[in-house]
């Protein structure tokens, strides 16, 4: 009976020790797979790597924004408690006494101050309590004076303490271990001076980040802590927090030099907590850092979108990830995705485009971020690396603008908006806004796109209203971005020369007729007028006199449509796509994006009736809304016959440089050309001219550089425009070209509201413009000795 | 007295290889498991087997049917020193009280003696026929084994007190019980333990907290979770990736990093000392309670069946004795002593596989630890001189 019971209790064994090796068939053979996956992942770690952004640059190559290496001062907390001196006094203070001394307090422990700590009776240690705060107690103390003490501390522990009269000075080791604890806080003392001297910080200033650090530590503690219920054992609980939260970083200081790096990794064992990162920050060259500032515009951490995007495409990467029969368009999208997730993916400290070419380049001028993936296994103690891919720097962008000449019409811009061009009838100074545009019409290069006033880079951080407060649209780039709040500018005045080529171009006009000027005209209910009366005029007069009434019979005769189809081909018409939507860069594949903005309202399709024709005809609604840099490009096309759309962009690297756009011959002859330039030569020659004081204003007036600028008058032929908005007082303008001969500038200035005639308020800008240095450098070379 | 000199020729081989054989895995893998670490323990874990190696002489030299007439001061004793716990014992990590300091980093851990003990006086209470055959008979052996089983319970260390349970429905088995009784008594058993869930006191919180883990275990979940994802169901997965995330927090991470490791190994696993997992320090006390973790690793599927098929073979050693002694008192110790290590390898097993929830016990003359190596080889000790002296049975009358 007893015997067959004993075969019972065999068998019951037998069959559960069978069960248990059928467990193991199926975690060791059938699962295999996945749990060695799972014990290969759990060891992984993965780091991204962060790239340098693409600079941009002007046409000389001088860096309007370019990205600097920066190094972080960051401090680990935990690593400082437990590797250095007065860390590791820090938190045996702690342990033994249940409150935080400052770090100012334990750095440089002096040795009466040791000799304190060796004055610990045993017994005092044995009775912290609980036993886990004895414990590390007893860790630090060993730490601090060396094996030897604190094996014989734990051998005191382990006996009856009670019993033990016995100080830590008693203990075999003491010597040795307080010698050593001096000699050591001395070094680390000596490093840490080092440090805030090559750092460029105060040692104060170090020791104080260093409080923020652990104060910073403690309150996350202690408001983990408060949140649940009150853990059993509140001592190991804290202790387990410390152990996660200890390891977050501090920036103590930015921008250490990099000797500061080489100091930290050097003498890092002197260093215990401390550590030097590498980061890249956007930089906008002092010298013109303010140039073109909306134009060039700025990055800034990624928005909340950016991040759910990142965050979404990530959680299905994993979802993708996690599949073992991926059909192919799985297979495509999990590959897309990983490119997507590792390279492009922004780190929430990257810095992204956000307005501007800074914007409208985000894909060229990012680079893409490195990785590398590393199991925590040792290879000679180095963690083995898997996987890698090193980050990959942006590329630059080459601007056809002259960051001189930028900052050249900038200047004058802001000179002006202060008032120093004009006086009211009061004598305060009037603040006008306006736009410079500057292009070479033989390529189409834009080389200044300038908008007053322009603001500083600091401006642009303010909070919008607070700008706002300051100029109206203040961040409207006014050379490209005709405005959307109505009274955007007309061309006015300045539209004639164009007019009268659609007119010659259609043989409905000769250069010899001539058209009565008698004041005014009606039509059909409307009295236009002109601002004098001009009697029989000829077209060449008409130009140079800018009298309206000769304008609305030419539109008479040859009908709004065939004005239209002029403007048109003048490039008044339509957005001029700088960036977006250019054809050039959309050839080559180089990614854009909005941010440039080239705001127009596109005009009207005719027909017109009369009255509209002849509004046209003077360059006002429909015609409407053309922004500065539309008119300079228009003026230069008619200097040199060939309209070159304009660009922007010089070079992209790694895409070599940029053609000039598509040219578009204006289908008309060099005779009508000829009239029309003579006629603009003669607004500044003749002395009813509506320009003719620029030879006035630059009589005797030196460049900057001290160059005589008299004969500089004689090369600009140009036109005037005043065009009426409703309810507000008149823009102003001036657009033209120089040299007469062969020009190799197209400028155009608008000056937004001023209510005087563009002769009066735009010609003296002109002037003052031209004495700029770069200017000389463009135009008057053969004039200088 | 003569006939109690212990004599090399008259160790019983077939319980002694097995034995030797699972410590010498045991020395393997402590070293495995310890070598880099600040302390190596392999060097601790041979002086404790020498200590049981000597031990297991004095106790076969002293004899059995001696230790039967120490069985009750010993098990009286035993039961003093677990009352006295409270006072004498050195705080553990868990708020614990199951190890005496001895003195220069040793501790002794009474309640592994304490199923030695009980293990005796049980033997020595069953050894009569038919002192259990009448549902009052079982209450001596209950009390006896429920005194002891509430006192570990209390420490807490409620792994050390589930191994009496097999304990006692062996012997009592084994005693001549009837089956029907036998029956109730296992069913009675498997209905309770589940329940004691329920009751409030009973289990500490981080027991509760480990049965949690234990009712949705991280790797069932994983296979769950994966076979989500291959029907594309990626927002169920999700969830239970969730949670997943968050038993990991918990002491669900043990179990799971156990059965990685295990599963890892494959067929043949790393090599010594080779293991991920062993070298990453995720498994916890991997050198104690889940050394088969990573014997299950770096030994793969060969080692683990090795393991097994030694534990078998020494169960079939020590069960073998206990048929064919006719000395009552020498079989009920063999049986004794078989359900101990047996109980406590299929539940350290179990553990360590995912299949049981997590309690602290140790693998039986594998894990590290000086109490319980040498309270096992105390056993395997009287289970030999059981073997020596027996009287072999030709026929049960």
């Amino acid at each position: 009976m007893r015997r067959r019971r004993v075969t019972v209790v065999f068998v019951a064994f037998t069959a559960a020790l069978m069960v248990l090796e059928l467990r193991m068939i199926q975690l060791q053979v059938t699962q295999s797979d996945v749990w060695a996956r799972e014990s290969q992942r759990s060891t992984m770690r993965f780091e991204s790597l962060s790239f340098e952004r693409g600079w941009i640059l002007d046409r000389h190559g001088e860096p309007l924004a370019r990205t600097e290496q920066v190094r972080d001062l960051l401090f680990r907390f935990r690593d400082w408690r437990r590797e250095s001196v007065s860390g590791q006094v820090h938190a045996l203070l702690w342990l033994l006494e249940g409150e935080r001394r400052s770090v100012r307090d334990v750095h440089l422990y002096t040795p009466e101050e040791l000799d304190q700590l060796g004055g610990l009776r045993v017994a005092d240690i044995a009775s912290v309590r609980p036993s886990q705060r004895r414990r590390d107690a007893q860790t630090y103390l060993g730490w601090l004076f060396g094996s030897e003490l604190g094996q014989a501390l734990a051998l005191e522990l382990a006996g009856d303490p009670a019993a033990s009269s016995l100080r830590v000075s008693d203990l075999p080791g003491w010597p040795a271990g307080r010698v050593d604890v001096e000699r050591r806080a001395d070094v680390e003392h000596l490093a840490l001076l080092d440090l805030a001297r090559v750092g460029g910080v105060s040692m104060g200033a170090l020791l104080e980040g260093m409080d923020d650090a652990v104060r910073h530590a403690d309150e996350r503690v202690a408001r983990f802590l408060a949140r649940g219920e009150p853990p059993k054992d509140l001592f190991k609980r804290t202790r387990d927090l410390h152990a996660e939260f200890d390891n977050d970083m501090a920036v103590l200081a930015e921008g250490v030099p990099y000797d500061g790096e080489i100091l930290v990794a050097v003498r890092g064992d002197q260093l215990p907590g401390f550590s030097v990162r590498r980061d890249q920050r956007r930089v906008y060259p002092e010298r013109v850092a303010d140039v073109a500032a909306t134009l060039i515009g700025r990055t800034g951490d990624p928005n909340p979108a950016d991040i759910d995007q990142m965050l979404t495409d990530r959680v299905r990467l994993a979802d993708l990830a996690a599949l073992e029969d991926l059909t192919a368009e799985e297979l495509d999208e999990y590959e897309q995705l990983r490119i997507r997730v590792r390279e492009i993916d922004y780190a929430h400290t990257d810095e992204r485009g956000r307005t501007g070419i800074e914007l409208a380049f985000e894909d060229i001028l990012r680079g893409k971020r490195g990785w590398v993936a590393s199991t925590q296994l040792l290879e000679q103690g180095v963690p083995q690396q898997v996987e890698s891919m090193p980050p990959q720097r942006g590329l630059n962008v080459t601007l056809t603008l002259d960051a001189e000449m930028q900052a050249a019409c900038e200047d004058l811009l802001n000179r002006i908006y202060r008032g120093e061009f004009s006086r009211n009838e009061a004598g305060q100074p009037e603040h006008w806004t306006g736009a410079i545009a500057i292009v070479d019409p033989r390529r189409g290069h834009v080389l200044a796109l300038a908008s007053g006033p322009n603001p500083t880079r600091r401006d642009m951080m303010l909070n919008y209203n607070e700008l706002k407060g300051l100029v109206d649209q203040p961040l409207r780039n006014r050379a490209l971005d005709a405005g959307s709040t109505g009274n955007q500018p007309p061309p006015g005045s300045t539209f004639k020369p164009i007019a009268a080529l659609a007119a010659l171009a259609s043989g409905l006009i000769e250069p010899s007729d001539r058209l009565l000027c008698d004041g005014k005209i009606s039509v059909g209910t409307q009295r236009l007028g002109c601002l004098g009366r001009h009697g029989e005029i000829s077209l060449h007069d008409a130009i140079t006199r800018s009298c309206n009434l000769y304008f609305y019979r030419l539109a008479d005769r040859v009908g709004g449509d065939v004005l239209r189809a002029q403007a048109e081909r003048f490039g008044l018409a339509q957005p001029q796509r700088l960036i977006h939507g250019n054809e050039v860069l959309a050839e080559r594949g180089i990614p854009t994006g909005p941010g440039v903005r080239d705001v127009f309202k596109r005009m009207a399709e005719g027909p017109f009736e009369r009255s509209e024709a002849m509004r046209i005809a003077i360059g006002q609604a429909p015609l409407d809304d053309v922004t500065p840099l539309q008119v300079a490009v228009a003026f230069g096309a008619i200097g040199t016959g060939v309209l070159y759309p304009p660009t922007l962009v010089a070079a992209v690297e790694g895409y070599g440089p940029m053609p000039p756009r598509q040219a578009q011959p204006l289908g008309i002859s060099e005779a009508d050309l000829d009239v029309v330039r003579n006629a603009l030569a003669a607004v500044v020659d003749s002395p009813r001219g509506t320009a003719h004081r620029l030879h006035a204003l630059m009589r005797g007036v030196n460049s900057t550089r001290g160059l005589p600028m008299a004969n500089l008058a004689s090369l600009v032929a140009g036109k005037t425009g005043t065009p009426e908005v409703d309810n507000m007082p008149d823009h102003s303008w001036f657009a033209g070209y120089l040299p007469r001969e062969k020009p190799r500038l197209a400028f155009s200035i608008l000056l937004e509201h001023t209510g005087e005639h563009g002769g009066d308020a735009c010609v003296p800008v002109l002037a003052e413009l031209l004495r700029y240095d770069v200017f000389a450098d463009w135009l008057v070379l053969e004039d200088r000795p | 007295m003569s006939r109690r000199r212990f004599r090399m020729a008259e160790l019983h081989w077939p319980v002694l290889l097995p034995g030797l054989c699972l410590l010498a895995v045991g020395v393997a893998f402590v070293w495995s498991t310890t070598h880099d670490a600040a302390t190596p323990l392999w060097g601790r874990q041979m002086a404790f087997i020498l200590a049981g190696a000597l031990a297991g002489v004095v106790v076969m030299a002293v004899g059995v049917q001696q230790l039967a007439h120490m069985a009750w001061p010993l098990y009286l004793g035993m039961i003093v020193l677990l009352l006295a716990m409270p006072w004498v014992a050195d705080g553990g990590e868990f708020g614990t009280d199951r190890w005496i300091s001895l003195g220069f980093g040793f501790k002794l851990q009474p309640s592994e003696f304490m199923k030695l003990a009980l293990m005796l006086v049980l033997a020595r209470h069953l050894q009569h026929r038919g002192v259990t055959n009448t549902w009052r008979s079982y209450f001596g052996p209950f009390l006896l084994t429920a005194l002891p089983w509430f006192l570990v319970m209390r420490q807490p260390d409620l792994g050390s007190s589930l191994v009496l349970l097999p304990l006692f429905v062996a012997m009592v088995t084994v005693s001549g019980a009837r089956g029907r009784h036998v029956l109730l008594l296992a069913t009675s058993v498997a209905v309770l333990l589940p329940a004691a869930y329920f009751v409030p006191g009973v289990l500490r919180d981080y027991q509760r907290d480990r049965l949690d883990a234990f009712l949705r275990p991280i790797p069932t979940l994983m296979v769950e979770a994966r076979e989500l994802r291959q029907q594309r169901n990626h927002e169920a997965a999700q969830q239970i990736e969730q949670d997943i995330t968050r038993l990991k927090r918990g002491t669900g991470r043990q179990q799971f990093y156990s059965v990685v490791a295990i599963g890892s190994g494959g067929l043949m696993g790393s090599g010594l000392g080779q293991g991920i997992q062993n070298q990453g320090n995720r498994v916890p006390v991997r050198h104690a309670d889940f050394i088969f973790a990573i014997i299950g690793e770096e030994w793969g599927l060969m080692g683990t069946t090795a393991v097994v098929a030694l534990y078998a073979w020494l169960l079939a050693s020590i069960l073998g004795v206990a048929h064919s002694t006719r000395e009552p008192f020498g079989r009920m110790v063999c049986v004794g002593v078989a359900a101990l290590i047996g109980g406590q390898a299929l539940m350290n097993l179990g553990i360590a596989t995912g299949m049981l929830p997590v309690t602290g016990l140790p693998l039986p003359l594998v894990s590290y630890g000086g109490s319980s190596v040498v309270a096992t080889m105390l056993g395997l000790a009287c289970v030999m001189d059981v073997a020596r002296t027996r009287v072999t049975v030709f026929f049960e009358s």
